[in-house]
């Protein structure tokens, strides 16, 4: 008997009875359901952090002066050595070979009094600091809503759309504010100002009051409020991001400068501990559907063992026609292989279709809180749907082993006279 | 004189039912010519199926040797024997045996299907086979829906589909009135007159019977006699 008979054979066989087969396949449905959802999800999941790093770019990290400083809490413990990140270190990183650029940062406290003089208004803003990788998770990377979101290293501000609409821009507007000069003053507790006239880039979304200036003017701020002629000089930069030409040299990078006692976040150990994380959930859940889907055998043996009791003669039949014990075994095999096939299928149907409605409901609920989050979160991958429906049919083969082995002992003299 | 196609030299077929050994045939010597219809008759239990059943490889003896088309049945592997059923016997039953879920022609062609012969040759074949038994209308019929005697016809042309040099009946016409039961026997006879086939027929009906070229009476798994009739002549 060629492959393709017995395939047709029990493809036949699992159609005759219909209402068995599907009963039988429903434990499979249930297992191949929950796996889908869940591999879907954690692939969906990975993706967007991947995605998200991608963007942000996996070849970039972020150095900070190692140790704590004025209450601000280390994320990675204390260290007792203080170690800032200087104007030399800025320069000796530049010449280091495989990195593209550097770009050092000056945050300024919320607790800064800064006010925005411009368009006959004034209004209190508060300096944006700058954002720290993961921050904007699953949103969208900030895009302008006008200009440009890169400052220039002097005299260049970003305001953000709130702060232009409290000025009393409409939106409009937007675009002829790109270039007016404004006038950002800050103001000590006790009354002195310090004005600082800058040029607008862009406009951000941000809709609370906020202010990016450049580089050069927020130490030159830092300078004014802390009575310092170099406070960079004394505390070091903020943070540093170093821009490596690869992923790999970014992280030969991080080893280096961490080893030389700063501390270095980099986008590869967030996406290798997030990746670790997904991996250990999917595959807690994959067992629960694995579970699912073991149970489902014992249906699918079941049916397996009354349809070849019932099916006795007909086994007799075809053994004194010439069908030797492989063909018998082969075929209810097969037959078991196909409902096990079946659920499967039916399973990553029915998985996909959720799936779909939950991207569905998470882009509505996530735009309603004005939070947009774009992308499928369960996405069902060619490799996940291929391995789901072979692994549903290989639960159904292994279900269909031990009945379809019986099948073939049957002694075709004994097996002719069952009625 | 026609070569013996069957041989059976000292044969016997126990069954153990419980603790007691139940002998369904005690030494048997038999030799079956190519191209003759043999009669296997006798009461119920003289063991007239077991013969049928060891010649057609569906059942091993306990000792003793079969010979049959150049294999010993008795020495074959499971492989052989399989072989044996799907390439050199047919074998039509009392109860027709057919596949209940397939049609006529697919029961036909299930032995080709076995033997994987292609798929528009089977098709051929066996609907030649079915019009050669008069049930060309009949093709797409399922079991059900056809008479005893179109049955027993199916399950002819099923056992001929892979072209066997044995034909093993058993009470072919057992289970149909005495007209349809005398075409069968007509369309079996006519078989083996006109393509040389070997026919065994197992029957306990003396009328049945007379229409064969030898009558092998069997009681209590032993041979009592064996009957030649004169061979009829072949008209053509």
């Amino acid at each position: 008997m060629t492959i393709n008979d017995q395939i047709r054979t029990a493809f036949s066989n699992v159609g005759r009875r219909k209402l068995r087969s599907a009963l039988a396949s429903l434990g499979v449905v249930v297992g191949t359901v929950t796996i889908v959802l869940m591999v879907s999800l954690a692939s969906g999941v990975r993706r967007q952090i991947n995605r998200q790093f991608e963007s942000i770019g996996l070849d970039r990290l972020t150095v900070y002066s190692n140790g704590s400083r004025r209450g601000e809490a280390n994320p990675f413990g204390f260290s007792p050595k203080r170690r800032n990140v200087t104007i030399q270190d800025v320069s000796r990183w530049k010449s280091l070979p495989g990195v593209t650029k550097v770009i050092p940062e000056i945050n300024m406290s919320a607790s800064v009094g800064l006010e925005l003089n411009w368009n006959g208004t004034n209004q209190p803003v508060r300096m944006s600091g700058d954002s720290r990788p993961g921050a904007f998770f699953f949103q969208e990377l900030p895009k302008p809503v006008a200009g440009s979101l890169d400052l220039p290293e002097q005299g260049g501000i970003i305001l953000s759309q709130g702060a232009v609409r409290a000025a009393g821009v409409s939106s409009n507007e937007f675009a002829r504010v790109i270039g007016q000069k404004v006038e950002a003053i800050l103001r000590t507790p006790r009354g002195e100002t310090q004005s600082f006239h800058l040029q607008v880039v862009g406009i951000s979304q941000e809709r609370t009051p906020t202010v990016q200036a450049s580089l050069n003017d927020r130490i030159a701020m830092k300078n004014w409020w802390f009575n310092s002629t170099n406070i960079v000089e004394r505390d070091g930069y903020d943070s540093v991001i170093v821009r490596a030409a690869d992923v790999s040299r970014a992280n030969d990078l991080s080893m280096q400068l961490r080893k030389e006692g700063f501390q270095v976040q980099s986008m590869e150990l967030f996406v290798t501990a997030a990746n670790r994380i997904l991996t250990v959930i999917t595959t807690m859940f994959t067992m629960i559907g694995g579970i699912a889907l073991l149970v489902a055998t014992i249906g699918i043996a079941n049916t397996m063992v009354m349809a070849i009791y019932e099916r006795t003669r007909e086994i007799g039949i075809l053994k004194a026609m010439g069908a030797s014990r492989g063909e018998v075994r082969q075929m209810f095999m097969l037959e078991a292989g196909f409902i096990g096939m079946i659920g499967g299928v039916f399973g990553l149907l029915i998985g996909w279709v959720l799936g779909i409605g939950l991207n569905q409901m998470i882009e509505i609920l996530s735009r309603l809180r004005e939070q947009p989050m774009h992308g499928k979160f369960f996405l069902v991958t060619p490799w996940l749907a291929l391995g789901v429906i072979a692994f549903a049919t290989f639960i159904g083969l292994m279900a269909g082993l031990l009945p379809a082995q019986r099948a073939a002992s049957l002694d075709p003299l004994q097996a002719l006279r069952h009625e | 004189m026609h070569d013996p196609l069957i041989q059976l030299w000292g044969v016997a077929r126990h069954y153990t039912v419980g603790k007691t050994a139940v002998a369904a045939l005690a030494g048997i010597d038999l030799g079956i010519p190519r191209g003759e219809f043999t009669a296997l008759v006798g009461p119920s239990g003289s063991g007239k199926s077991t013969l049928l059943n060891l010649i057609g490889g569906l059942d091993r003896p306990s000792s003793g040797g079969i010979r049959v088309d150049g294999l010993d049945l008795d020495k074959a592997g499971e492989q052989q024997l399989v072989k044996h059923r799907r390439e050199r016997v047919g074998f039509i039953f009392q109860s027709f045996n057919l596949l209940p879920t397939l049609t006529a022609l697919e029961n036909v062609e299930s032995p080709l299907v076995l033997g994987e012969v292609p798929r528009s040759e089977r098709r051929t074949r066996a609907t030649a086979l079915l019009e050669s038994v008069g049930l060309g209308q009949r093709l797409s019929h399922h079991p059900n829906e056809l008479s005893g005697g179109e049955k027993q016809r199916v399950a002819i042309a099923r056992a001929l589909a892979n072209k066997p040099v044995l034909l093993l009946a058993d009470e072919p016409t057992g289970n149909l009135d005495t007209k349809t039961g005398a075409t069968i026997l007509d369309l079996l006879c006519g078989l083996v007159r006109k393509s040389g086939l070997t026919l065994v027929m197992v029957t306990h009906d003396l009328e049945v019977a007379s229409r064969a070229d030898r009558i092998v009476h069997l009681r209590d798994g032993s041979i009592q006699q064996v009957e030649t009739n004169p061979p009829v002549e072949a008209t053509v």
